[in-house]
């Protein structure tokens, strides 16, 4: 099966980086049931959050295509600043990760399933954009 | 300002403190039980998959993703992949996640002497050309993905590496963006 790095890259059936990628089928399984999880699942934190979220984190990564691609669903939310803030540290100084950033989000209303939610997605996003940016070299290189 | 790099780097067992509520597991759903069991050995003791798995569609493809991608078969050998992740844990500091895979290292027959320099003085500790290899390419795609470039992928097939090997490092590097962000971010690593 196609995953959305496939998508992404425009990965064609059959190309050197298809059959590479196709040495490790669960990665591609395991990646869009991910998406699906964490795009399309309930959760506290709206579909339009999830994607603005993503968006911003595609952007940190400077990976545009990945960036555009939630953009087109992303909105705007009175909380989303503070989803932003924590998306900034998560993926730029994890090092600076405290307690009190928790405390931030849960005092923003969103429940311990929440905070999960979200940090999977950050960290769900800072993984795609590895793999976009290897998969590139190894097509380039 | 404080960083988790603070806590210090080691190869002994560590623990690990959540910042956020975990679920009781008498309170678990079968379906949550399941994904518990599917994830790792001791996930049913453990706060930081209790706490995972209040998501846990998410944390069941999470599991999956992660097991293929550092146990699957064939590919990079496991001490290579073991490598590339505690590298990438020693830079972001997540001091628990290098602990377990720098143990994981060893046991796959990675160099024990270089791992604890690895450790104790960093990512620029000396080591032979090849683990160099790795390493510098793990450490710069795991900081900044387009610091990265054609020339470290040249290097490792310089070093015998084959695409499919280099594919391998790049998603134990993608799979440790992912990890050491949850881990030292949801709660940190404490002393037993």
């Amino acid at each position: 099966m196609r995953d959305v790095i496939d998508e992404l890259m425009g990965i064609e059936p059959g190309s050197r980086l298809d059959e590479l990628r196709a040495l490790r089928p669960e990665v591609r399984r395991s990646t869009q049931a991910s998406e699906v999880a964490i795009f399309e699942g309930e959760s506290g934190l709206t579909k339009t959050e999830r994607h603005a979220v993503a968006q911003y984190v595609a952007e940190l990564n400077a990976e545009e295509a990945l960036a555009a691609h939630h953009a087109r669903a992303a909105g705007e939310t009175p909380r989303l600043p503070v989803l932003l803030a924590h998306a900034t540290m998560l993926t730029e100084e994890p090092d600076q990760a405290t307690p009190a950033a928790i405390q931030a989000l849960m005092a923003a209303g969103l429940a311990p399933r929440d905070v999960v939610m979200l940090s999977q997605l950050i960290a769900h996003v800072n993984y795609e954009a590895r793999l976009l940016a290897g998969l590139r070299l190894l097509e380039e290189a | 300002m404080s960083s988790t790099h603070d806590f210090g780097f080691t190869i002994d067992t560590l623990g690990w403190e959540a910042w956020a509520p975990v679920l009781e597991l008498e309170k678990a759903t079968p379906d949550e039980i399941q994904v518990l069991e599917e994830s790792h050995p001791q996930a049913k003791t453990s706060p930081y998959y209790l706490l995972l798995v209040q998501e846990a569609e998410v944390l069941r493809q999470r599991s999956k993703l992660f097991n293929t991608i550092m146990y699957g078969p064939r590919g990079a050998s496991r001490a290579d992949r073991e490598l590339a992740a505690t590298a990438e844990s020693r830079v972001n500091g997540c001091p628990y996640c290098a602990s377990v895979h720098a143990q994981r290292f060893v046991q796959m027959k990675g160099d024990r002497d270089l791992m604890l320099r690895l450790l104790a003085e960093g990512v620029e500790t000396e080591m032979p050309a090849r683990q160099r290899a790795i390493v510098d390419y793990s450490v710069k795609l795991g900081a900044t993905p387009s610091a990265a470039t054609r020339s470290d992928i040249e290097r490792l097939r310089g070093h015998g590496l084959t695409d499919a090997e280099i594919l391998d490092i790049t998603l134990s590097v993608a799979m440790f963006a992912n990890a050491n962000r949850l881990m030292q971010t949801l709660g940190e690593a404490t002393r037993p």
